[in-house]
């Protein structure tokens, strides 16, 4: 089983053809990347879901998400909404924890987003539109509101036990497999900003790598939702190493980044981290714009 | 009857958007019929695209323990076959967090048997031969994705048949959350 889903925005409002055909861009990249994936052999039960963040905007407030299976066996699939803050823990690494009824001090559009149809059953190679609307039911501050879409799918019937009727004579056992992705969504109310300070990193060689540790805290009234790079260059600007990590910022946190050291050379380097609202599986022009903040610290191999 | 352009380069620009949507709309076409797509195998060509990393998680093998007989536990360690595996795809270098509903017992009609010693593997390539050990539970198992976006898990376990285990064919489910940063 495949499932198959994309974002895009639903449009109620006045025909306009610039919007109509950047959207249609944007379907048409996403569309590539579904084909690209879709072109691969099929697997027992999978979820595709691209992009990885919805982002709904107060002007428009619905958004839809197509569902296909391209898998040779129903699916059953089902689509709800929890909240969760990411946040990393004393070592940097990042954990979320999942909590259906968040406090009421937190920003959380759990209760006035809805997906329609909630739960569907695709045949194979079936696909289905199912739409996320925002209807919040009070005034809201200007400020972003948060939840985690859970979408949920199994097999129609269990992948590993045998299919015939007959009783079994012994003992057979087989547990079959459910996945569940669980994706940021975003309500934009308007006039919502974003930016991002990080300090000076903190940063070792150890464990064969340079670990770096750098506090992110955002500014403004909307999570961060960028990728931070960390690049290591010598003396005469030549790159050694490089990576690109991509995260959200909601509120504050202090990742864990790790460089590999395996074929770098004895020396001192420059070690250059930086943060721009860029991600690969977000495109760029549902981020909010922020400015490019770079920290630079120098790290001696031995 | 005759069109005038107040704006030189408003044909160009609306020249512009005409091709832009017809490519969209192929490329949608294209999608929903995937299919034949695939299956055709002498024509070939070349799209250039920004494409949007997408999230899949995928089961691509049940945990099977095959048949048990009574009194004799059997054990599917995370590098056989008969494992649970799944893969996770995304964006490179992602963070991910992990966590696992696992069933206790597993039943047949009225009858149960029980399942334990839970055990997980996790590698940025698909191997179980290598890679992370850990206990797969509603803890959160932390991972960063591949360099290429990739991860792999792969769950073994032990089924406890009793000494008058009833036949039958003993289901449950096991359950992967994957929440992406």
């Amino acid at each position: 089983m495949k499932i198959l889903a994309f974002n895009d925005r639903v449009h109620t409002n006045v025909w306009r053809a610039g919007e109509w055909v950047r959207d249609a861009m944007r379907l048409m990249r996403i569309a590539a990347g579904v084909v690209a994936l879709a072109a691969t052999p099929l697997s027992a039960q999978s979820v595709l879901i691209a992009p990885t963040a919805i982002i709904i905007d107060a002007n428009r407030p619905s958004t839809a998400i197509t569902l296909v299976n391209t898998g040779t066996a129903p699916a059953e699939v089902s689509l709800s909404f929890t909240f969760g803050l990411p946040a990393t823990d004393s070592v940097g690494n990042m954990h979320i924890t999942l909590d259906e009824s968040p406090a009421d001090s937190m920003p959380s559009a759990v209760d006035f987003v809805h997906a329609y149809p909630s739960r569907l059953v695709l045949p194979a190679g079936g696909r289905q539109v199912v739409r996320l609307v925002a209807a919040p039911q009070r005034k809201l501050e200007a400020k972003e509101y948060w939840a985690r879409l859970i979408v949920t799918s199994r097999q129609g019937r269990p992948m590993a036990v045998g299919t015939s009727t007959d009783a079994p004579a012994d003992a057979q056992v087989a547990l079959d497999l459910e996945v569940r992705s669980v994706l940021a969504v975003f309500y934009r109310p308007a006039g919502l900003s974003t930016a991002l300070d990080m300090s000076a990193p903190n940063t070792r060689v150890a464990n064969g790598q340079i670990e770096t540790r750098v506090r992110l805290q955002r500014g403004g009234n909307a999570a961060f939702v960028g990728s931070v790079s960390a690049v290591l260059r010598d003396s005469t600007g030549r790159v050694h190493g490089k990576k690109d990590i991509p995260l959200g910022v909601y509120y504050d946190l202090e990742p864990l980044i790790t460089l590999g050291l395996a074929s770098v050379p004895k020396g001192t380097y420059e070690l250059e981290l930086s943060a721009r609202p860029e991600r690969p599986d977000v495109p760029n022009g549902m981020l909010l714009p922020a400015k490019v903040v770079k920290q630079r610290t120098a790290v001696v191999v031995p | 009857m005759s069109l005038r352009l107040s704006n030189p380069l408003a044909g160009l620009r609306a020249f512009r958007l005409s091709a832009e949507l017809i490519i969209a709309v192929s490329l949608v076409l294209l999608m929903f019929d995937a299919g034949r797509l695939q299956a055709q195998t002498s024509a070939s060509a070349n799209v250039t695209a920004s494409v949007s990393q997408p999230l899949s998680v995928s089961a691509t093998n049940g945990l099977a323990f095959g048949t048990l007989f009574p009194g004799n536990n059997k054990t599917v360690a995370v590098t056989d076959a008969a494992a649970a595996a799944f893969s996770i795809s995304g964006a490179a270098n992602g963070n991910v967090s992990m966590t696992f509903s696992i069933p206790t017992t597993i039943t047949s009609g009225g009858n149960s048997l029980t399942v334990d010693s839970w055990a997980a593997r996790r590698n940025t390539t698909n191997s179980a031969s290598a890679g992370t050990d850990f206990t797969p539970s509603a803890s959160a198992t932390q991972a960063v994705l591949s360099g290429s976006g990739n991860l792999y898990v792969f769950v073994g376990a032990t089924a406890h048949p009793g000494s008058s285990q009833a036949a039958g064919a003993y289901t449950g489910t096991l359950t992967l959350t994957v929440v992406y940063f």
